[in-house]
């Protein structure tokens, strides 16, 4: 049965829209060559669900990994760049700036900014109905390190406590992090339902 | 000559002619080779052989295949640890930064 071009489009640029990667870490990757301690993870939303299936098995006997795979079940993807630098100066603020324009472009809503020197810490979260977050981000950058977070997928700050303390994550508590009213104002008013 | 004499002539005994023996030999060998030979020419034993092989070899592929997904699987739950313990970890680091900051405007 042949679908007229006006049904179709549509849809292939919904897909198209649904498979292009959040953003493009690429714009980091100059600092591979600049040094040899980095952690780059890249789960897209196929290797989540294969890591979800391998959650609870072999020397998983955390009674709390149920927690784990829930969250992840949620998630669509995971990207973390860690670089850590032998000298000071390896990178500047500009190398963040094309993260930071487009969570702004996203309309994600800064949580948190803290500036001491030179250390700083940003958090976004990416702000949807029900209190929930569609994605949460982190910058990190110390004189020596930088780091970059970058989850998204449905879910609240009390999912990442509940991970506290299981599978070798270190325990945190989150609550001061917590700051639902500004969530609730930043929130688009149009509610959508979670997929 | 009478009939018991026709008889006799008939069926009496002679020599086979020359190298009768070493001819009958030589048919007999060929015939077998030619046997043995459209034994392993006919399409179906072919088929049955690559039926053998396919069966064989579908076992291996299945566990190759979930060997490698395993592998895969392993490879990908370790980098999930991974990377939620460094998100964590940012987070814990981000809240000390604050509780430091709001401990000094405090005092």
């Amino acid at each position: 049965m042949k679908r007229p071009l006006i049904f179709t489009l549509p849809l292939l640029c919904f897909r198209l829209a649904a498979q292009q990667p959040p953003f493009d870490f690429k714009s980091l990757d100059k600092f591979d060559s600049m040094t040899e301690h980095k952690t780059k993870i890249t789960l897209d939303g196929d290797m989540l669900k294969l890591a979800g299936k391998f959650l609870g098995s072999d020397d998983d006997k955390d009674k709390d990994v149920d927690s784990i795979k829930n969250l992840v079940n949620n998630l669509k993807g995971i990207y973390i760049r860690n670089y850590e630098f032998d000298k000071d100066g390896q990178y500047t603020q500009a190398d963040i700036e094309p993260l930071r324009a487009y969570l702004k472009q996203q309309q994600w809503t800064k949580i948190v900014e803290q500036q001491d020197g030179k250390e700083l810490s940003e958090v976004y979260v990416q702000p949807i109905a029900n209190e929930k977050f569609g994605g949460v981000a982190i910058i990190a950058a110390e004189t020596r390190e930088l780091t970059v977070v970058y989850i998204s997928g449905a879910m609240n700050l009390s999912d990442l406590e509940k991970l506290g303390g299981n599978m070798g994550i270190p325990d945190v508590d989150l609550s001061d992090l917590k700051d639902l009213n500004n969530l609730k104002k930043a929130a688009p008013k149009k509610e959508k339902k979670d997929d | 000559m009478n009939f018991e004499d026709e008889i006799r002539a008939a069926l009496r005994r002679e020599p086979p002619p020359p190298e009768f023996a070493a001819r009958v030999v030589a048919l007999a060998a060929q015939q077998k080779k030619v046997r043995v030979m459209n034994a392993w020419r006919a399409p179906s034993t072919w088929a049955l052989a690559a039926g053998i092989a396919v069966a064989a070899l579908i076992p291996v592929g299945v566990v190759e295949h979930q060997n490698r997904e395993r592998q895969r699987g392993l490879q990908a739950k370790a980098e999930l640890y991974t990377a939620l313990r460094i998100t964590r970890s940012k987070l814990q680091q981000t809240k000390e930064r604050v509780r430091r900051a709001t401990t000094r405007h405090a005092l």
